[in-house]
């Protein structure tokens, strides 16, 4: 199968602070792709280095067979872009920005954008500046989508909406998806979002990649397990697969992917009197990964993405 | 696809070039001895010569060029409309050389066209009691073509990224440089639009030079 983004060790640096590190990324042609991360992740960097509009201090990224500093402009044409925050034009009418960006592109769909246009009830005379954050969301997917692009990047593109648009505007994206071949690439802070609409999930945790998988096996496969111990509890070796610990006095909580025999032998060789895997939601699941504390040292952080 | 990025650099212009537009028809009046509103209109100069109303059009001009070229640039950089632009599939250079060439075109609309319409007025006779001969309108047009380099340098500094505004304004500061240098030629066409150009040559390389190698954010 055909990738339609290649990331080979994307590195960047704002300063002295490392905001990617080293991403290494293939996503398939037709793949729908949620990239999850906190705010400051550096998903919006690397999408930007994706993009072309950053500049990685090292690495390759390639985009529908085309390095990114080489992109001719009719593969840029065949994908769509909505940076974060939907910027467009405030002085322009939505008319005005729809027949300012139409006269790039060969390929114009104007059926489909006036059928999102229509359905959320956005005036062709209305400011771009009027419109709300959801109305203008909607217009900037309108007028990313009626080129029909192959590629779809979306930067966190439900920022700032409110939960009922958000929940609209995802449905169109559903509907979009759903065209055949399309490969959508979309980053977000929103959990509930990616769960709705990836079929592969990356979590970007200080520019690290952590996670790469089916959204499906990310949610199966990571385990809490709670070692209880006769006195204090110990510190766990590092290990494949174990994301984080805590002591808590006697117990020792570890977030491990794909928990099996290595960790419970483990977990024996160091006297604990009762080992506890417990499953773990989606929402878990990223909390694991994500959050600031506890999260662990990188000597006992997982080589690699880990499913 | 060209023309579409040409009409929307003349809409954004448009608010900025017509309040310079209008400040300058103002002084033609004025140094063409129409009253109109508070100041009063120049008496005795001899035009081109001696004219304070030219003095003030240089510097509205030079005042339009530095404002136009950091309004293309700052606004979008400010409202995040730069990603929005460079993913048109377009080459950079090209969108940058369109803004450019609109961006000198309407200058020299603001600039230049009032200062013709003067010098048609000056050049008619009967309508001011002093000599006119259209070589005393050269260094007037010799100072106007060194000016764009103004509005090159604001661009380039309203493009650069910089940590802070002392240094974002370092471009614009060698502009005004040149400015100077450019000025402290000997009189001569030859001489003065041979450097000139070749100064405004050397800017724009590095206006598509930082255009494709800075972050757009």
């Amino acid at each position: 199968m055909n990738d339609a983004i290649v990331s080979e060790r994307l590195t960047k640096h704002y300063g002295r602070r490392r905001v990617v590190d080293n991403v290494s990324l293939r996503i398939p042609a037709g793949c729908v792709y949620g990239l999850l991360g906190r705010n400051g992740a550096g998903k919006s960097t690397w999408i930007k280095m994706l993009m072309g509009m950053a500049w990685p201090d090292s690495g390759r990224r390639v985009l529908l067979g085309d390095d990114t500093r080489e992109l001719r402009t009719a593969t840029r044409a065949r994908i769509a872009y909505l940076a974060e925050g939907h910027p467009l034009y405030r002085w322009m009418t939505v008319r005005e920005a729809v027949r300012f960006t139409r006269g790039f592109y060969d390929r114009w769909n104007d059926n489909f954008l006036a059928s999102i246009l229509d359905r959320f009830d956005i005036s062709r005379k209305a400011k771009i500046a009027r419109l709300s954050n959801g109305q203008r969301a909607q217009v900037s997917l309108a007028l990313a989508l009626a080129p029909d692009p192959e590629l779809l990047i979306l930067d966190d593109p439900t920022l700032g909406i409110d939960t009922v648009v958000r929940r609209e505007f995802l449905e169109s994206m559903i509907q979009l998806i759903h065209k055949s071949g399309r490969t959508v690439l979309f980053s977000s802070h929103i959990l509930a979002d990616v769960e709705r609409v990836a079929d592969r999930v990356g979590i970007m945790v200080d520019g690290v990649l952590r996670v790469d998988c089916p959204t499906e096996h990310f949610k199966n496969s990571l385990r809490r397990v709670v070692l209880e111990f006769a006195g204090r509890a110990p510190r766990f070796p590092g290990c494949p697969g174990l994301v984080s610990q805590r002591q808590l006095g006697d117990k020792l909580e570890l977030i491990v992917v794909d928990y099996g025999e290595q960790h419970a032998a483990l977990a024996e060789s160091l006297g604990a009197i009762h080992v506890e895997a417990l499953e773990m939601n989606l929402e878990d699941a990223f909390i694991a990964y994500t959050r600031g504390q506890s999260r662990p040292l990188s000597s006992l952080e997982p080589e690699a993405a880990p499913c | 696809m060209l023309r579409t990025l040409v009409w929307k650099e003349l809409r954004e212009l448009l608010p900025l070039a017509l309040v310079a537009l209008l400040v300058q028809v103002y002084l033609v009046c004025l140094a063409a001895g129409v009253k109109l509103g508070p100041f009063e209109p120049s008496s005795g100069a001899i035009p081109f010569v001696d004219d304070t109303m030219v003095q003030w059009m240089v510097i509205v001009s030079s005042l339009a060029a530095i404002g136009l070229g950091l309004w293309q640039t700052m606004r979008e950089s400010g409202r995040g409309t730069f990603l929005f632009l460079l993913h048109r599939p377009l080459p950079r250079a090209t969108i940058f050389a369109a803004k450019l060439l609109v961006g000198v075109a309407m200058w020299l609309a603001i600039s230049m066209l009032p200062m013709v319409c003067y010098a048609l007025w000056a050049a008619t006779p009967g309508t001011h009691a002093s000599p006119f001969e259209w070589s005393m309108t050269g260094s007037t047009w010799q100072i106007g073509a060194r000016l764009p380099v103004l509005y090159l340098a604001a661009f380039l500094s309203g493009l650069r990224p910089a940590r802070w505004y002392g240094s974002r304004l370092f471009p614009l500061l060698g502009g005004l440089l040149a400015l100077v240098v450019l000025s402290a030629l000997p009189a001569g066409w030859s001489i003065v639009l041979l450097a000139t150009l070749a100064i405004d040559a050397a800017v724009v390389l590095v206006i598509l030079d930082v255009a494709s190698a800075r972050d757009f954010s």
